[in-house]
């Protein structure tokens, strides 16, 4: 159609990036089109409390995203091919809706370790293992964390963490309070030595940026956020990126591929209605932002006689390295009460096993968990010999729900080339669309200090005055999952990543990624703040440039 | 699924789900709905595992009747945990004692959880100004 505007640059995919690609393109003047394939999500539009449908617990469905009718195809280490939907596990969902996750996500705002930059430098890289560093340095990112912690807003203690990198500002707003959980575990910490503090969270502690203070409820992450003080690109960044004029949002929308000319040059992107009618959207550039899984899926899909595997992919790497988080832990049974009503729940951790550990390869940051619902609690807390049914299983729940914390934390995977994003030749969506199918595992070598941080938890739970602790024992899977990273990875040699230092695909001068799937390593840290800094870094580039 | 609805079928899974979460000085499965959640969810989000639990209850009750007089509802609780303990590993028992549990620990909108009794009994507390299970119906000016 020859009246649509041509946009000067179209991002897909309105999540953590996203949404922060395209307000740096905006507040720079560039006519920008945001696409998002899943709807708006705030607590006006869904308040709804489901203990059993969220993003935390989809056992029967979730809130946000995507619907049923986006199927996708799992191959598990015994070779079986599994059809599976958006809640079920293995399909490593995100998040569908505007904001992505941040809407209902655990808010930890952490900066990686300087030592998360450059694994591969660190540790060498294990047999069998893709591991590499990232093409940029800690200190490369530091002035874009700062950013996103004071324009997305964190709450955090700024001195807390003695591993962190060099931060040249404290945070906007001051820590989360603790309380009986984290003053327990304090006790222990002190005990061994280790030291330990209140993590960052993207969370109103006080009144900010025109939004209220946390009113501290039970039910924080999975769910919108009834005072609208969970901070993220959905509130606090979206907003002013529209007030430009400069950006316009296309919510619901699919985006079936990316689309090239006779030379095989970036034109745009086609999308698919839910009548299956395509249509083309011209722009002089492409930012996709949508997630390491769909990331990879797109770039594969938009095949021409140029690209006949896909754009970025002349070197087999787009949707290979995919990573999450191993988030092995354990609980704490104790003899009083340790349980503390007022959430969000996340109010001590450590640091000091991200690194420098005996004979495994980097860590991971270990933290308290959420204030539990009761239902979570009987799914996932209960000790193993403990019968699910009976006097038993209720007396456990009566008096201990109060009385057991839940310490854990994300190991930094270690990659395989093997754990990939593929198309399923076979399967497609209600868009007619081919799916995602998702295969191989992680490197053996992060079973080893997902097993070592699993103990470390077990010791400072018991160093806290646990009189009983246990916890589930990792095994060899595919990652992914909310964390999922590492699909299109950044690099110097067009052999071995997708796109260059800023996100700009190989052999692409309009075409960028600008999301996890950059991530060569993703930190033993929840990635959020990192895929935020990238994306205020990558989407001022983008703007320059364009 | 017509089965589900038919009266000695839902005789059968209430005197299983009844032993599932017993009544003691606090309410049980049944004081609390969730043998009606469990019922609901057959016909919604669990419906493909009514047969397996179908199948299962009319083994328990065939295999109680081929060794007592008394039909397995007819028994004391006691005597009926003693012949559920024989089955507790079987894989309809283990995802008809998550579903009862899922009814009974989560929200009340749910409906198995009544007056959100269940969270009064372990000591969760919601703090949600909208009540335990959030907002029921979106705004309207939203």
């Amino acid at each position: 159609m020859p009246t649509d505007p041509v946009y000067d640059c179209i991002v897909v995919g309105a999540g953590a990036a996203g949404i922060v690609v395209a307000s740096k393109l905006a507040h720079a003047g560039k006519h920008t089109l945001l696409i998002e394939r899943g709807d708006h999500l705030t607590y006006a539009i869904d308040g709804r409390r489901d203990h059993l449908r969220n993003q935390r617990l989809s056992r029967h469905g979730h809130n946000a995203g995507p619907p049923a009718g986006n199927p996708r195809v799992l191959v598990t280490p015994d070779g079986s091919e599994h059809v599976l939907e958006p809640w079920e596990p293995g399909y490593s969902n995100n998040a569908a809706a505007v904001g992505g996750g941040t809407p209902v996500y655990g808010m930890q705002a952490w900066r990686f370790h300087p030592d998360d930059f450059r694994m591969a430098s660190r540790y060498g890289v294990p047999a069998g293992s893709s591991l590499a560093d990232w093409p940029i340095a800690y200190d490369d990112l530091a002035p874009f964390y700062e950013e996103a912690e004071w324009t997305v807003g964190v709450a955090g203690d700024a001195d807390g963490n003695r591993n962190q990198g060099p931060r040249a500002k404290a945070y906007p707003m001051p820590p989360v309070p603790r309380y009986a959980p984290g003053n327990t575990l304090a006790r222990g910490a002190a005990a061994l030595g280790i030291g330990a503090f209140t993590p960052p969270l993207l969370l109103n502690t006080v009144p900010h940026d025109g939004r209220a203070a946390c009113i501290q409820c039970g039910s924080c992450v999975g769910f919108t956020c009834p005072s609208d003080s969970k901070n993220g690109t959905h509130n606090a960044v979206l907003p002013k990126a529209l007030a430009t004029g400069a950006l316009e949002l296309m919510a619901a929308t699919m985006v079936a591929a990316i689309e090239t000319d006779a030379v095989g040059k970036v034109t745009g992107v086609t999308i698919v209605g839910a009548d299956g009618a395509r249509r083309a959207i011209r722009s002089r550039a492409v930012v996709l932002s949508a997630g390491a899984v769909e990331t990879a899926r797109l770039l594969l899909a938009s095949r021409s006689k140029f690209h006949p595997q896909g754009l970025g992919n002349a070197y087999d790497q787009v949707g290979r390295h995919l990573q999450g988080h191993y988030y092995p832990g354990a609980f704490g049974l104790f003899e009083h009460d340790v349980y503390e009503p007022r959430g969000p729940g996340v109010s001590i951790a450590t640091t000091d096993f991200s690194h420098g550990n005996d004979d495994v390869i980097g860590g991971a940051m270990l933290a308290d968990d959420f204030v539990p619902l009761p239902i979570i609690f009987f799914k996932q807390y209960l000790p193993p010999d403990l019968p699910r049914w009976g006097l038993a299983a209720k007396d456990f729940m009566r008096r201990n729900y109060r009385r057991v914390i839940n310490l854990r934390g994300p190991v930094q995977e270690i990659p395989s080339p093997d754990g990939r994003v593929t198309l399923d030749p076979g399967v497609t969506d209600k868009f007619g669309l081919a799916v995602v199918r998702l295969s191989g595992t992680t490197h053996p070598e992060t079973v080893r200090t997902a097993d070592f941080i699993g103990e470390r938890a077990r010791d400072w739970l018991r160093a806290s005055g646990a009189i009983r602790v246990w916890g589930e024992g990792p095994v060899l899977r595919l990652s992914g999952g909310q964390h999922q990273s590492g699909t299109c990875r950044m690099g110097d040699d067009p052999a071995t990543s997708v796109t260059d230092r800023w996100g700009r695909v190989w052999d692409h001068d309009n075409l960028f990624v600008s999301d996890a799937s950059l991530h060569p390593t993703n930190g033993g840290f929840n990635p959020v703040l990192t895929i935020m800094a990238l994306a205020f870094r990558n989407g001022a580039h983008v703007a320059a440039s364009l | 699924m017509a089965e589900t609805d038919d009266p000695l079928f839902v005789a059968r899974l209430r005197a299983v789900i009844d032993r599932i979460i017993p009544s003691d000085a606090d309410p049980g499965a049944l004081d609390l709905g969730a043998d009606a959640f469990v019922l609901g969810e057959f016909h919604r989000d669990a419906a493909a595992l009514a047969p397996l639990i179908e199948a299962g209850l009319d083994a328990l009750f065939a295999e109680t009747a081929a060794r007592l007089e008394v039909p397995f509802d007819r028994l004391p609780p006691e005597d009926r945990d003693e012949l559920l303990a024989e089955i507790a590993d079987a894989p309809w028992f283990m995802a008809l004692a998550e579903l009862t549990a899922e009814g009974f620990y989560a929200d009340p909108a749910n409906g198995g959880n009544r007056d959100a009794r269940s969270w009064t009994m372990i000591g969760y507390e919601h703090r949600l100004p909208d009540g335990p299970s959030g907002r029921l119906a979106p705004q309207k000016d939203s």
